[in-house]
């Protein structure tokens, strides 16, 4: 009897030893998707040769995309050396500010902004080719996702002045933008379709 | 007063005990139909007050886009049943054609018990019908067609009673001055219902003077069918046997030849309103001629309108030629339930093309949908409680309406 | 608004090598790209149709002297469904949940050449010859003859529902709570008659999008909108004769 359940025991400590190997064997984690941005399991354990407690000893969570619930999960966070930022730092990994496709690989995805008005759409997919990231994230729009809108001075008087989409939206670069009001303008309607869409930033339902 | 009178006149009690005697002498079955009708007419004030109370909104299936549905078609159905009855009946006693004249009490009869089964159905439609009561009489509208086909079928309903109640006192020359006043006030009546889809410059599907003019020929097409199964009904529910009724079979074999006549005119009519509606694709008008032709209404319109309703009727109205009574009952039945259809596509296709759908808005890129709820429902088919209940009992009140030559 | 230089050389060309033969027949179907007729409506600048439609030109101006006269001149190219308007009328006007007194419709079309989506406010016309008050069996609906709002006397309406079906715009719908037919009345009661120039959508619009005003002030914004030739006005199906008093433009 006693040899049996040692048998029995050790038998279910091999097989669960084994299958915490199993589950996080192979690619070690897969693709992590955070909105636009992508982190490769493999580039950084096949290809960099990292091991699971790099990371995941209390900056990152076992669990996927369990960080994204993080207020300061955030570009600023991670050039100060916090999260991806504590080896992208420009001597580790490559800088944070540089390159920035190599993580952002949806380009961004679409923002549709509800204030001052429902809604308004900024598509990067027909604005990214031929523009990089830094055409417009050098100060006047933030990497976060409808940053914009928190200002009070996110009105069309600001365009007109050459503020915001108004930097290009002048008549000459691109279309004015007291020209085509419902280019970009979605509406409360074009608001309520986009409750389904899964690429899309949307701002908050007031 | 002429001779005749002093001989048929009867004491109170002897027509008490008459009515009574008759309404005792029913059959099972008949008793059966009439206790049917009954509850239906029950079960349709229930459903009828309970909208009242909660709102019509929650309980009918109309909508702010198509805000009329089977009640109209239902009220539309009966009172041009009705008109049509009183038409083809005054042809018998107002114009003294002889042949027309057996059919004529009992038609007289069913228009009022049609047109009531009507203003049944109609006073769950209006959400505020004792408001009607008071401001149309103080507060007319003149250029209104509802009014005036409000007001006319008051005065129609009046003067019809009154050509009934003359009918059966033999007092032959108040009952056709009534007679003639109700068909012209029948005929004016008529024309203004036509006229309240007619002259609405919005909707294209009815725009037009042809609503006027056909509803008055399809009215009296009903009244033929109308006139052939209820007289077959009536001898059965008063025992006796229609074919060896020489005058009634005559009298019901002209109505039947009046009835090809005008399910004939009612099949060009509908050729020409289809085919004007397709030629050109009229804005407005071509869709809702498609979604007659091939689109959702098509089942209503080939099965039903044209099937049950014209094709059908004619030729089983012709093969029968005048004998055969099984096929005159069944293209008459059949008739019926394809006009009871065509009332209905003729409201409701009318309006299922937005009024706005030329702008190709996302709003207005389709029909509009609408099917009548469990309440409209049953309280259509309380109207018609309401007429067959009438028609039962009035068989027997009436004892079977039997007309005594006057010549 | 500022107004921005459109330099035409200067802009990008997405090449009409590209355009595939498709789109061209497209474009082509769509015809004139004369605003009014695009937008389903008859041109109206050409001055002998104006007053066949126009309620504010030629013999209309003698036979209905209104004054004031009130009406709206909507500019649909401004128009970003932000419903603000929408908000606005159902609060001032205490409009319940399942009705609309005024409404946003949104017309999109894929093929187009530039925008691909405009929005169009639709609204009680307040027509000259009105198509609800003929039909309405008891004058519980009727034009005022002063301002030529088109009224309603809710304590006569008996609920036919008739008036629905004679407007040609779906501007009129059932209120259980006031047990009669409702519908904009441009807020004369809530608003007009209490010293507010503008109704309440009007006041609401952040763009500019619908100009309220008096036809019968020659200097107005509303009557030097309507009563000019550079740019296309229009009104919503002028075929059912009503002789609207709701205009739409462009620019």
């Amino acid at each position: 009897m006693k040899s049996a359940t040692r048998f029995i025991v050790l038998t279910l400590l091999a097989v669960t030893t084994a299958g915490l190997q199993l589950g996080h064997a192979g690619d070690g984690g897969g693709d992590i998707a955070y909105k636009s941005t992508v982190f490769s399991h493999a580039s950084h354990v096949d290809g960099a040769g990292f091991d699971c407690e790099s990371c995941h000893d209390g900056m990152f969570e076992m669990e996927a995309g369990a960080i994204s619930a993080n207020p300061d999960f955030n570009m600023n966070a991670i050039y100060e050396g916090q999260f991806c930022g504590a080896c992208h730092d420009g001597s580790t990994a490559f800088a944070a500010d540089d390159d920035c496709t190599t993580c952002h690989t949806k380009a961004g995805g679409d923002i549709l902004y509800s204030e001052p008005v429902k809604s308004v759409l900024f598509s990067h997919e027909s604005h990214a080719a031929g523009f990089g990231c830094e055409s417009c994230h050098t100060g006047m729009f933030a990497m976060e996702a409808l940053a914009a809108q928190k200002n009070a001075d996110f009105t069309m008087d600001s365009l007109y002045q050459g503020k915001y989409c108004g930097a290009c939206h002048d008549g000459d670069t691109a279309f004015a933008s007291d020209t085509r009001c419902a280019s970009c303008h979605l509406g409360v309607k074009g608001y309520n379709r986009s409750a389904d869409a899964t690429d899309t930033e949307r701002g908050a339902s007031h | 007063m002429d001779g005749h009178t002093k001989s048929s006149r009867l004491t109170l009690n002897e027509i008490e005990r008459g009515i009574t005697e008759r309404l005792l002498s029913g059959t099972p079955l008949y008793y059966f139909a009439v206790a049917v009708s009954a509850l239906l007419v029950v079960a349709a004030l229930v459903a009828g007050v309970h909208s009242m109370i909660v709102g019509h909104d929650h309980v009918y299936g109309v909508t702010r886009e198509v805000p009329w549905g089977i009640l109209i078609a239902t009220y539309v159905f009966f009172v041009v049943t009705s008109t049509g009855l009183c038409l083809v009946s005054s042809i018998g006693h107002v114009f003294g054609v002889e042949s027309y004249m057996p059919i004529a009490k009992r038609s007289v009869f069913l228009s009022i018990a049609t047109i009531l089964g009507g203003f049944f159905v109609i006073a769950f439609e209006i959400k505020l019908p004792w408001r009607m009561a008071i401001y149309n009489v103080i507060s007319p509208n003149i250029t209104s067609n509802i009014w005036w086909m409000g007001t006319l079928y008051g005065v129609y309903l009046v003067l019809m009673i009154f050509e009934f109640l003359f009918l059966n006192l033999d007092m032959h020359k108040p009952a056709v001055a009534c007679g003639f006043g109700g068909s012209i006030a029948g005929i004016a009546a008529h024309s203004n219902l036509g006229a309240v889809f007619g002259l609405l410059m919005g909707r294209e599907f009815w725009h037009g003077p042809y609503m006027s003019i056909y509803f008055i020929a399809s009215a009296m097409m009903t009244g033929t069918a109308i006139i052939y199964l209820f007289h077959h009904l009536a001898y059965k529910v008063n025992g006796e046997k229609l074919s060896q009724d020489k005058p009634m079979m005559e009298s019901l074999d002209v109505v039947r030849r009046l009835g090809i006549l005008l399910i004939c005119v009612i099949m060009f009519f509908t050729v020409w309103k289809m085919v004007a509606g397709v030629a050109g694709q009229p804005g407005g008008k071509y869709e809702a001629v498609m979604a007659l032709i091939n689109g959702p209404y098509a089942i209503n319109f080939w099965v039903f309108e044209a099937g049950f309703g014209l094709v059908l009727p004619l030729i089983l109205f012709y093969l029968s030629k005048g004998k055969n009574l099984t096929m005159m009952f069944w293209g008459s039945a059949l008739m019926i339930i394809g006009i009871f259809i065509m009332r209905y596509d003729l409201v409701i296709v009318g309006q299922v093309v937005p009024v706005f759908h030329e702008l190709g808005v996302n709003e207005y890129k389709h029909l509009l949908p609408y099917f009548p709820s469990f309440h409209e429902i049953i309280i259509t088919l309380g109207g018609f409680g309401v007429a067959i209940f009438l028609f039962l009992v009035g068989e027997k009140v009436f004892a079977g309406h039997k007309v005594e030559s006057h010549h | 608004m500022k107004k921005q230089n459109l330099n035409l050389a200067e802009m990008k060309n997405e090449g009409i090598e590209n355009i595939s033969l498709e789109e061209r027949r497209s474009f082509l179907k769509m015809g004139l790209t004369l605003t009014g007729v695009f937008a389903g409506g008859t041109m109206l600048s050409a001055v002998s149709s104006v007053d066949k439609v126009y309620a504010s030109a030629g013999e209309y101006v003698e036979k209905y002297p209104y004054n004031p006269h009130y009406s709206m001149v909507i500019h649909v190219d401004r128009c970003v469904d932000c419903e603000r308007c929408l908000a606005a009328c159902k609060k001032t006007n205490d409009v319940p949940e399942y009705g609309y007194r005024t409404n946003i419709l949104e017309r999109e079309v894929p093929n187009a050449v530039g925008q691909k989506r405009e929005f169009l406010p639709v609204l009680c016309n307040h027509c000259n010859v009105p198509q609800c008050t003929r039909v309405c069996p008891t004058k519980a609906t009727y034009k005022d003859p002063q301002n030529g709002i088109v009224m309603m006397n809710i304590a006569k309406c008996i609920g036919c529902l008739t008036c629905q079906l004679g407007c040609p715009y779906n501007a009129r719908y059932f209120s259980e709570e006031k047990h009669a037919v409702d519908k904009c009345n441009f807020c004369i009661d809530t608003r007009l008659s209490k010293g507010e120039k503008l109704t309440a959508c009007s006041a609401a619009c952040p763009a500019q999008v619908r100009i309220f005003g008096d036809l019968a002030v020659p200097d107005s914004r509303v009557y030097r909108s309507i009563h000019q030739l550079e740019k296309a006005v229009w009104v919503m199906r002028p075929e059912a004769g009503t002789k609207p008093n709701v205009f739409y433009t462009k620019g």
